[in-house]
């Protein structure tokens, strides 16, 4: 008691707010839990020990693996045996054909031991299985998980509840048999597709970049369209008779042909300003050249 | 040892009686035991799987009692390992850190059928779920078991002074988070 009243002591000197708590726990218990505790205890301990019921015949062991590998071979060659009997199905490792093999075989030797071959002589007592183990007969039966109640009464409302209403953004997957499950990405391997489409974009764009490069080459060029050679080489390949009539149908009049110079109004003295600079040798070459000083201009 | 103790160890030691004695055992333990482990592990199916656990240990190990300690003292020690194990498994079986682990004994508190945020016992149990696994146990053994410092440091195998220290730690922990939510 002084242990208790010293616990409580302590308590209220740590904490007066925890002290005041009641020491009850909440959880709850199924009232029966305690009743049958010890029973279902000793019920899992028996399960873990539990010793075998069977005995062994004494040398049972010895030469075991021998015996096994013999008769693996007698089936084996009973097998190859029938194989070859004509008229039936031959089927390797068919139990059927090693039995009527088998069967064959004892009829040819004894069909005495053929007859008695399938009557069974020893006999289990009746509940021999279930005695050994009774503790799983029981359990067989015995659920232990429990489900809260009305859940199979509402599963299949709430699972049609959920694939009758896809997500936001999602499509819904009862169509596309995948019940429950979201669409998966989609993530495409590069292909030839792929490349094909690249390659023949690119080659489009470098195609139209080279059509307009030649195209504005040879505008610019551009005083001689109509080919190499330009407007002249092209009128050469005309006749004459051709130009006539087609200047007679148009009814063309020629443009009179203007003075493109400037018309300026110069003096004798502006005259002598601009070439007093240029040697009397030069502007005689150049009047021999251009043939009449009197033709020379001089407004 | 008590003198019943000692003599259901007798009796257990007894093939004849041993069965006997183990279920007078049972009895006599199972709920301190049950409670203990359902504050540690909150759910009583988990609290099931632990005790019965405890109790195939205990028929598997009470032949070789030495008797250096009282019999529940060794039992309350099983239990607690045990406790601390099934809370490591699930710890590695699930994928949260071990912050969270906490957080996920909480969530089973607040699950719990009975759950009344209101009543401050069901705050006691949110607040002993924030504690560290060591400090939980020592502060309900001490709270709600009244085991003495000297008993729980052989079920614990720590010191007095260490098991004092965590006890008023966790104290102040609870009166804490009780007065701040």
């Amino acid at each position: 008691m002084n242990g208790i009243n010293d616990i409580s002591e302590e308590l209220r000197s740590l904490s007066e707010l925890v002290a005041t708590i009641s020491r009850q726990t909440p959880y709850r218990v199924a009232d029966d839990y305690f009743t049958d505790l010890p029973s279902r205890v000793q019920l899992r301990i028996k399960t873990q020990h539990k010793p075998l019921a069977f005995n062994v015949p004494e040398g049972f062991f010895e030469g075991f693996a021998e015996g096994v590998l013999a008769r693996i071979k007698t089936e084996a060659a009973t097998l190859a045996g029938s194989a070859s009997v004509p008229g039936e199905k031959n089927v390797p490792g068919s139990a059927d054909v090693r039995i009527k093999g088998v069967d064959a075989e004892l009829t040819a030797l004894s069909p005495l031991l053929a007859q008695l071959r399938p009557l069974a002589t020893y006999r289990l007592p009746e509940g021999y299985f279930e005695e050994l183990s009774p503790i799983l007969t029981i359990a067989r039966d015995a659920n232990p998980y429990t489900v809260p109640e009305e859940y199979f009464h509402q599963l299949p409302a709430e699972i049609k509840e959920q694939l009758l209403e896809p997500q936001e953004g999602e499509e819904s997957t009862v169509a596309k048999g995948h019940v429950g499950e979201k669409p998966a990405k989609v993530v495409a391997f590069g292909g030839r597709r792929t490349n094909w489409w690249k390659y023949s974009a690119a080659a489009a764009v470098a195609g139209l970049i080279l059509t307009i490069g030649w195209l504005r080459l040879h505008v610019t060029g551009g005083e001689h369209r109509g080919g190499p050679g330009g407007i002249p080489a092209s009128l050469a390949k005309v006749s004459d008779q051709e130009l006539q009539n087609f200047l007679e149908d148009q009814d063309t009049t020629l443009a009179q042909q203007t003075n493109s110079t400037a018309d300026l109004e110069f003096n004798d003295g502006d005259v002598r300003t601009l070439l007093g600079d240029i040697p009397d040798g030069e502007l005689k070459q150049y009047l021999e050249e251009h043939g009449g000083a009197n033709d020379m201009a001089t407004n | 040892m008590t003198i019943q103790d000692t003599e259901l160890l007798l009796q257990f030691r007894d093939p004849e009686t041993k069965e006997k004695a183990f279920t007078a055992i049972i009895r006599k333990y199972q709920e301190k035991l049950y409670w203990h482990i359902r504050r540690m592990v909150v759910e009583h199916e988990d609290a099931n799987d632990v005790l019965q656990n405890v109790f195939i240990r205990v028929w598997n190990g009470l032949e070789n009692f030495r008797e250096d300690s009282q019999l529940y003292t060794w039992l309350y020690r099983i239990a607690t390992n045990e406790c601390l194990s099934y809370l490591d498994q699930q710890k590695r079986k699930s994928t949260v850190s071990l912050d969270e682990s906490e957080s996920g004994l909480s969530n089973k508190v607040v699950a719990d059928k009975h759950f009344d945020p209101n009543k401050l016992e069901w705050k006691l149990q949110l607040a002993i779920q924030q504690l560290p696994e060591k400090q939980r146990v020592v502060f309900t053994l001490r709270y709600y078991d009244e085991m003495p410092y000297e008993e729980m440091s052989r079920v614990l195998d720590t010191s007095e002074g260490a098991l004092k220290a965590s006890y008023h730690h966790a104290v102040k922990k609870i009166e804490d988070y009780i007065l701040n939510h």
